[in-house]
């Protein structure tokens, strides 16, 4: 059933189907309401300017503008009925939520549920939540902080030492990570994909060996979505056979293993009730393919559509195809088996797409597409940025000594070069200098040799690591407001506090690894002193 | 020893001797710092000691192969100078012989401190020169001869008496890269003044820095280390001071400062925090972003 309603002044169809009331505009992505999550519809009286529907659901408000009063009319009758039908069956399904049919010698079934399956209440429009990332929210987000520790195993030490332990506030721990929390709010704000309800449909054999299959409402909904050939089939056997019966023979079925992705061995009963739409499902595959040909079903801008050019198709570069799709390697079964699992991985993906990837309808001016835009501008303007450099030489610290001295210097090393002829024969004369040279020199390899060698093999105790990140987290703190000019002794305590742990880390490390540890800390401490010389209050 | 006198040229000639891989030649660059007030605030050591040091260094490293070469520049406030190979070279038989010395070693260093005596003549600039200048030049020159012969490894050693110039760090630091880019390895050998900079260079293009204390043993330094192949010195632990200064300057007053402020644009580097806009390309930064620089 179908009739013409804009909405949101935008042009299209509804279309009513037993679930769903599907709404197509004639250009972008469609708007799907689901029927029983219908709390309210309003139509304008009769005596109105405008012939406008008003449908409310949990979340949303849509309002559906017709172009007469009688088609308004007829809509709302139809979408009354419709939604009445559509919450009877399902408070009728949620009455008997679950079927169990099991599968094996004996047959042992529940009676089936009087209507034919129907959707649970489950909200199908294609939503965009916005994330928020203002980071005001964020710090308030704590179950959000809390995910991020949980995944960060090192993180959560150091949070427990600076903040739990240690005297900074929550805020400001996650202050200076706020691209973190940014990050962790994008991932959890993605839209989970569907998942392959088959793959979640597990025998279990009982101590009787019985097999047991759990089948939810919510489960078969999906199996129907993500499957039509199983819709197909029902729809068309489940009278005259019972619906346990059908469930029973489909999950023994060869469509049942080939769906699953399992390998069907060839002695495996046919059920030649079921089987056949297995050469149903092998005719639509040719089918899809002969029109993927000539038809493309989405819009994808040429400029970085893949599929489009001819270097998509490796084989004909000279690219072997992958063993799995060698005929000769895998056996036909298997081939067509990945193909149809290749097939439903598409399906669920091209559901979860969301209403701006489709490109409009229109046919693409591919030149323009292949056009960089930024590159055409004639206006020089944003070709390329100037740089201003206006900043004068303000610090004149070239010139040093007086013109005198300068003189009179340059004269000494001239006359000191020139006096007299050099001999080689006088260079390095003095043995004692020599060898404190060498010394320097061999110091300088010794502890080269410590830094390439040592410092990257030796593994210090947990408690270094952590007492170094805690005391550079406490270290940032500090800089960052001494920088901005902030009160910085909130931090200076946690600072000296820093010392005593690292004198203690320090201590209680093995004597094996003692002097390494307070090698590797050395700098650390360093920096602290410097942080407490700078804030004046000395270590 | 073939290398030293004509025999493997000969040999070659001959097609009876090819040099081996490890033999390929090798360019050694040296800088002298010729600034006069540096040299002036050393105390117990000479210009022309250090020079007669350098000269044994460059007279080894030609030793070491007779395809190795060297390259003399000096700088000062006049800017920076080829001191050797000079354009107008005089020819071998020239040089008199004094005593038993190899006559191009003995040639070579008549040259290199002929021609650093006239650039001191010459110096009427009381002005420092940043290092960056005799960088880029002996740059220029290595880049040169390795593109005539190719297989050439070029090194510079730079001998330094004076701090940089701070107004030209963002030159310095640009030639520096440029070395690390070429991967020409730059030494530094320092005898006074301050050193900011110079470790970066060091430790940046994988060259040894080496703080003088015992300048009476300078030719101890260049014989232990300094003369090293970078090839060979990939086997080796080098002597090089462990500390490295990282440290910028800022952009604007050309102080040295450890925490900054860096543009997202141009990435100039600023002491404070600016005030709306880039001072150096004008970008206007938002308010928002600003606090979150550190
Ligand atoms: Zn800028």
């Amino acid at each position: 059933m179908e009739f013409d309603a804009s909405l949101k002044g935008v042009v299209g169809k509804i279309q009513l189907t037993a679930k769903t009331i599907n709404w197509h505009p004639n250009e972008g992505s469609a708007v799907v309401i689901d029927l029983v999550g219908v709390a309210g519809m309003k139509a304008t009286p009769p005596t109105a300017a405008k012939a406008r529907i008003q449908l409310q659901t949990a979340d949303t408000k849509y309002v559906f503008d017709f172009k007469s009063r009688p088609e308004l009319d007829s809509a709302r009758d139809n979408l009354q009925k419709a939604i009445k039908t559509a919450r009877d069956s399902s408070e009728a399904a949620s009455a008997t939520p679950e079927t169990t049919g099991t599968a094996g010698t004996t047959p042992n079934l529940e009676p089936a549920p009087p209507t034919a399956p129907t959707a649970p209440p489950k909200p199908r429009a294609v939503k965009r939540k916005r994330i928020d990332l203002n980071p005001k929210v964020l710090l308030a987000n704590l179950e959000l902080q809390r995910d991020i520790l949980k995944k960060n195993r090192e993180l959560m030490l150091v949070f427990q030492e600076v903040v739990v332990k240690g005297s900074l506030t929550n805020d400001q721990f996650w202050e200076m990570r706020m691209e973190l929390l940014q990050t962790a709010a994008l991932e959890n704000g993605q839209a989970r994909g569907s998942y392959n309800v088959l793959s979640t449909i597990k025998p279990t054999t009982t101590s009787d060996n019985k097999i047991n299959l759990s089948l939810t409402r919510e489960k078969i909904h999906d199996l129907f979505d993500q499957y039509p050939i199983v819709r197909k089939a029902y729809n068309e056997n489940v009278p005259p056979l019972s619906e346990g019966a059908f469930w029973q023979r489909f999950f023994q079925s060869r469509l049942f293993l080939q769906l699953r992705g399992e390998r069907v061995s060839n002695n495996h009963p046919y059920d030649s009730l079921i089987d056949k739409y297995l050469d149903i499902l092998e005719e639509q595959r040719i089918k899809r393919q002969q029109a993927a040909s000539i038809k493309i079903d989405h819009q994808v801008p040429l400029f970085f559509d893949v599929a489009a050019n001819s270097e998509n198709n490796p084989e004909t570069t000279g690219n072997a195809p992958d063993l799995t799709m060698k005929p000769q390697y895998s056996d036909m079964e298997a081939s067509r088996l990945i193909k149809s699992m290749n097939v439903l991985s598409k399906r669920l993906l091209l559901n979860k797409r969301g209403p701006t990837s489709t490109a409009d309808s229109d046919i693409p001016d591919l030149t323009s597409e292949l056009r960089l835009a930024d590159l055409q501008d004639d206006n020089k303007q944003g070709a390329s940025v100037d740089l201003h450099i206006t900043v004068p030489n303000q610090v004149d610290r070239e010139i040093m000594i007086s013109e005198q001295e300068f003189e009179a210097q340059t004269q000494a090393l001239l006359a000191n070069l020139v006096a007299q002829p050099i001999d080689l024969r006088e260079v390095g004369d003095s043995t004692d200098e020599l060898i404190a040279a060498q010394q320097q020199i061999q110091d300088l390899v010794a502890q080269q040799s410590l830094r390439n060698e040592k410092c990257d093999t030796i593994e210090l105790s947990e408690e270094a690591y952590l007492c170094h990140a805690a005391t550079l987290e406490f270290l940032r703190h500090f800089w960052r407001a001494h920088a901005r000019k902030e009160l910085v002794e909130p931090y200076v305590e946690s600072l000296r506090k820093s010392l005593d742990r690292i004198d203690a880390v320090v201590n209680n490390s093995g004597p094996h690894i003692q002097n390494e540890t307070k090698v590797a800390l050395a700098p650390l401490v360093k920096s602290v002193h410097r942080a407490l010389a700078v804030s004046g209050t000395g270590p | 020893m073939d290398g030293v006198d004509d025999t493997s040229a000969v040999l070659q000639a001959a097609g009876l001797h090819q040099p081996p891989v490890e033999e390929a030649p090798s360019l050694l660059c040296v800088i002298i710092d010729t600034h006069a007030e540096g040299w002036h605030k050393l105390e117990g050591w000479s210009f022309k000691e250090t020079m007669a040091s350098v000269m044994v260094l460059l007279n080894a490293h030609m030793a070491l192969s007779n395809a190795n070469d060297v390259a003399v520049l000096g700088f000062n406030g006049m800017g920076p100078r080829m001191v050797y190979p000079q354009k107008e070279d005089a020819p071998l038989s020239d040089v008199k012989l004094e005593g038993t010395m190899y006559r191009q070693f003995h040639k070579m260093d008549k040259t290199v401190l002929a021609a650093l005596a006239t650039q001191l003549q010459e110096t009427t600039v009381n002005k420092h020169c940043s290092i960056s200048a005799p960088l880029t030049l002996a740059l220029c020159y290595t880049q040169r001869i390795m593109r005539q012969r190719p297989g050439t490894r070029g090194r510079i050693l730079l001998v330094s008496v004076t701090g940089d110039v701070p107004s030209k760090y963002i030159s310095t630091m640009n030639s520096i890269f440029a070395a690390q880019k070429a991967h020409i390895p730059i030494d530094v050998c320092k005898l006074g003044g301050e050193k900011t900079n110079l470790q970066q260079a060091a430790d940046f293009t994988g060259g040894a820095y080496i703080d003088i204390a015992h300048p009476r043993g300078l030719v101890q330094y260049f014989m232990s280390t300094f003369l090293i192949d970078p090839a060979t010195r990939q086997m080796l632990n080098q002597a090089t001071q462990p500390e490295v200064d990282f440290r910028a300057v800022c952009f604007l007053t050309k102080e040295v400062v450890e925490i900054g402020h860096v543009c997202s644009v141009c990435l100039c580097i600023m002491k404070d925090e600016p005030d709306g806009s880039c001072p150096i390309c004008h970008t206007v930064f938002e308010s928002t972003q600003l606090p979150s620089f550190t």
